[in-house]
């Protein structure tokens, strides 16, 4: 039966199957894009997973979260525990760990995947999880979606899809984040703000983070890449390669997250 | 318990680059891999690459009855590296398809005196030793001066995409084993 299963997806190479068995994924997030990733990733095969999310289901998750219910809400499910609902439809026998909290609580569990899917709000939590990555060297996939109003103009709704590859560019080095961007976020107290969600968009961005992990993983494009910044334009509905890779050109290390920088952090006398 | 190593792909192609280039007189180049360790859980030990540190030509001793012999300012010259940079250290070197990635007598032999003595800069740092040969490993850390080898049981080279090595048995020693015995 599960050579039936994955038999459509046999072009992902022999070893596609075992690589899923063996792959642990990390999620932090599971709102309206960690939910698609993770219910993609158990289709895929995934069947080991660190879920963190500290959140319940609400009402006004029910326009996007995947597998979150009306019976949820009148419940007070843990959005973590939906997710774990879906990956046991398809995978009675999956090992997930469970963390109904913010991953900094508990981060020694993150340090155990081979990847990592950052679906957060905010400039300083996708600061440090991609910190916690290099130093684990963990490849971190990171996605959102916003939406700016301009009035009269349309709303205009952007995203991306970013592979921050230890030894590779950083989300610094692709211009994602800024010290600009993270002190405007700290001056509001940290605060990111309740930002306009819809379910195709994040559909878009989770699936192509999806793509991303499962090439990372299985190495079927035979693509070799040191980072990947896609930008998404929600109003043409195009994803593309982000015009500030044309500037990492003549980048040659990340002065970010210097090679030495890794493991357990140490103090050092002075 | 679980040994994992870690790499990136830029810092596993620099180790063997190096490892590659022929030397007018060794047989075979040998290096070392600088690693930090990070906490997972109880039973798993993850050790992660930081720098690489090739052995300069001028440090090799013409010896031809082993594959390469390194003099003691290539020894010190690693150790103050990795007592300066908190490092631990991983002698590293390759070997060719025929013979595969298991040690050979001389490399139990010499890994039995050299990695304990890595122990002498202190730190609690763990140490150890590994053979590449093409897909394939052998490594093994210590993590006390007098405490036997531990095989380390997967080696990730992290880039896009992940790639394993996959690992291959090679019979270790006890430290306790005051005979030198031929394995």
């Amino acid at each position: 039966m599960e050579n039936e299963r994955y038999s459509r997806q046999s072009f992902l190479g022999p070893k596609a199957e075992s690589n899923f068995l063996g792959a642990r994924a990390g999620l932090v997030g599971l709102g309206g894009g960690g939910s698609h990733i993770v219910q993609q990733l158990a289709y895929a095969g995934f069947k080991e997973f660190v879920l963190y999310d500290g959140d319940v289901g609400k009402s006004g998750n029910l326009n996007r979260t995947i597998g979150l219910t009306q019976n949820d809400i009148s419940e007070a499910r843990a959005k973590v525990d939906v997710a774990i609902r879906v990956i046991r439809c398809l995978h009675p026998d999956a090992r997930i760990e469970r963390y109904q909290k913010r991953w900094q609580e508990c981060p020694e569990p993150l340090r155990s995947c081979d990847l990592v899917f950052g679906c957060v709000d905010g400039y300083s939590e996708r600061r440090e999880l991609e910190a916690c990555c290099r130093r684990y060297l963990i490849p971190y996939i990171d996605i959102g979606i916003d939406v700016h109003e301009v009035k009269p103009q349309p709303p205009v709704m952007s995203g991306q899809v970013i592979a921050s590859i230890p030894g590779g560019p950083c989300m610094f080095c692709l211009g994602f984040l800024t010290e600009e961007k993270l002190a405007r976020e700290a001056a509001k107290y940290g605060a990111a703000g309740i930002n306009p969600q819809v379910v195709w968009a994040n559909g878009v961005v989770a699936s192509t983070a999806v793509g991303l992990g499962i090439d990372i993983v299985t190495g079927w494009t035979a693509a070799k890449k040191n980072s990947v910044y896609l930008m998404y334009e929600g109003n043409k509905g195009e994803m593309r390669p982000h015009p500030r890779l044309r500037q990492l050109e003549s980048w040659t290390e990340c002065s970010h997250f210097p090679d030495h920088l890794v493991g357990d952090p140490q103090f050092k006398k002075l | 318990m679980l040994i994992q190593l870690k790499i990136t792909r830029a810092l596993h192609d620099t180790l063997i680059h190096d490892l590659e280039r022929p030397h007018s007189f060794a047989y075979e180049r040998v290096g070392f891999l600088l690693i930090k360790k990070g906490t997972m859980d109880a039973d798993t030990l993850l050790l992660l690459g930081g720098e690489y540190l090739a052995v300069k030509d001028e440090n090799y001793i013409d010896d031809p009855d082993v594959g390469a012999k390194i003099n003691s300012a290539a020894i010190r010259s690693v150790m103050e590296r990795a007592m300066a940079g908190g490092y631990g250290i991983i002698h590293v070197h390759l070997h060719d398809k025929l013979i595969g990635s298991a040690f050979s007598k001389t490399d139990r032999h010499e890994f039995k005196k050299l990695v304990p003595s890595f122990h002498n800069i202190g730190g609690g740092a763990v140490h150890g030793a590994a053979v590449f040969s093409r897909n394939r490993f052998t490594a093994f850390v210590q993590l006390r001066k007098d405490a036997d080898p531990i095989e380390v049981s997967r080696v990730s080279v992290v880039g896009y995409p992940i790639s394993e090595y996959v690992p291959e048995r090679s019979r270790l020693w006890k430290m306790k084993d005051t005979a030198d015995k031929v394995f």
